[in-house]
C-alpha cells in the first residue's frame, strides 16, 4: 500500500498531467484559430494555467505553462521559433506574477484580477521580448494601446472561465489539501 | 456558483485594478501618440543618394544643389512642392502639392526626388 502522502503526489501528478494536456491542446488550437489581427490572441490557455495556480500553487503553474509551450511548440512545429520564445517568455513570466499575486495577497483579489494582471504582464512581456529579439524597431510600441485594451478584455472573460473551472474542478478533485499552499 | 455570483464575487481590488489598468491603457495611447509623431517626412535624394528627411509639419524652404543648379523645395502645412528647379520642362514643378507618403516628385534632369516617407505603417509584420 502506499502512504497517505505518496498517494497524494501522485494523485497530484494525475491532475498536473491532465490539465497540461488541456492546456496543450488550447494552445494549439488557438494557433489555428483565426484572429482579427496576427498577434492578437485569446489567450486561452491562460485559463488552464490560472486554474493550476488556484488548485495547486505557483510551482504546478509553473510546470503547465512550460510544458504547454513545449509540447505546444512541437505539435505546431514552432520550436525554437521566434514565436516560441515569445510564448515562453509570455507564459513563465505571467505565471509567476499570477502565482505571486495568489501567494502576497490571498483574497483581495479574485480570479479576474490575477487573470487580469496575467493577461498584461503576459502581453508586455511579449511585446518587449519581440523588440529586443526580432523587430529591433521602436515602432513595435506603437501596438501597445491595442494590446492592452485587448488584453483588459480577454483577461476578464479567461479570469470569469477560470472561477467557474477551478470551483467546478475543486469539487471534483475534492482534495483538502490541494489549494493554497 | 454561477457566472453572476462571480460577478458578485469580483473585489474591491479587483475594480481598482480594473480601472487602474483601464488608465494605464488610455495613458499608454496618448504616451506613444507622443513620442512616435504622425507626421510623414520628406525623404530628399540627389544623383540617386538620400540627402535627408525634412519633417512636413515644419514650413520651410530648402535650396537642393543638384548638378544643374539649384533647385527650392517648399514645405508647408504638410505638403510639399517644387518652386524652383533649373531643368527644361518644369515638369516636377507642375506636379504641384505631394503630402501623401509614397508619392513622389521628380525632377529628373537634376537629378532629385522629393518623395513621401514615413507615417509609421507597417506594410506586413509576421511571425
Amino acid at each position: 500500500m502506499l502512504s497517505a502522502g505518496r498517494k497524494m503526489e501522485l494523485r497530484e501528478m494525475v491532475y498536473l498531467s491532465l490539465l497540461s494536456t488541456f492546456a496543450i491542446v488550447i494552445h494549439s488550437l488557438e494557433i489555428v484559430f483565426p484572429s482579427p489581427l496576427p498577434w492578437l490572441r485569446l489567450g486561452l490557455a491562460n485559463i488552464i494555467t490560472l486554474v493550476t495556480l488556484l488548485l495547486f500553487g505557483i510551482k504546478a503553474g509553473l510546470f503547465v505553462t512550460t510544458i504547454r509551450v513545449l509540447v505546444g511548440s512541437l505539435i505546431t512545429g514552432s520550436f525554437l521559433n521566434p514565436g516560441f520564445f515569445l510564448s515562453l517568455s509570455g507564459g513563465v513570466v505571467s505565471t509567476l506574477a499570477m502565482g505571486l499575486m495568489i501567494s502576497l495577497f490571498r483574497n483581495a483579489f479574485s480570479p479576474i484580477g490575477i487573470s487580469l494582471i496575467g493577461a498584461f504582464t503576459h502581453n508586455l512581456t511579449q511585446i518587449a521580448m519581440a523588440y529586443i529579439m526580432i523587430v529591433k524597431r521602436k515602432e513595435i510600441f506603437l501596438l501597445t494601446p491595442v494590446i492592452l485594451g485587448f488584453a483588459i478584455i480577454t483577461g476578464t472573460f479567461n479570469g470569469i472561465a477560470s472561477s467557474l473551472l477551478s470551483d467546478h474542478l475543486r469539487g471534483i478533485i475534492g482534495m483538502k489539501s490541494v489549494g493554497r499552499r | 456558483m454561477g457566472f453572476r455570483d462571480i460577478i458578485k464575487g469580483m473585489t474591491f481590488w479587483d475594480k481598482v485594478l480594473i480601472l487602474l489598468l483601464s488608465g494605464i491603457t488610455v495613458l499608454s495611447f496618448f504616451v506613444v501618440k507622443t513620442i512616435f509623431p504622425q507626421g510623414a517626412e520628406a525623404s530628399i535624394d540627389v544623383e540617386g543618394r538620400n540627402i535627408g528627411s525634412y519633417s512636413l509639419e515644419e514650413n520651410r524652404i530648402l535650396k537642393i544643389k543638384g548638378p544643374l543648379g539649384i533647385t527650392e523645395i517648399e514645405i508647408k502645412n504638410g505638403k510639399v512642392r517644387v518652386i524652383k528647379d533649373p531643368s527644361r520642362y518644369k515638369i516636377c514643378i507642375n506636379q504641384g502639392w505631394i503630402s501623401k507618403s509614397g508619392e513622389a516628385l521628380i525632377c529628373l534632369p537634376s537629378r532629385i526626388i522629393v518623395s513621401i516617407t514615413g507615417e509609421g505603417r507597417y506594410d506586413a509584420i509576421s511571425w
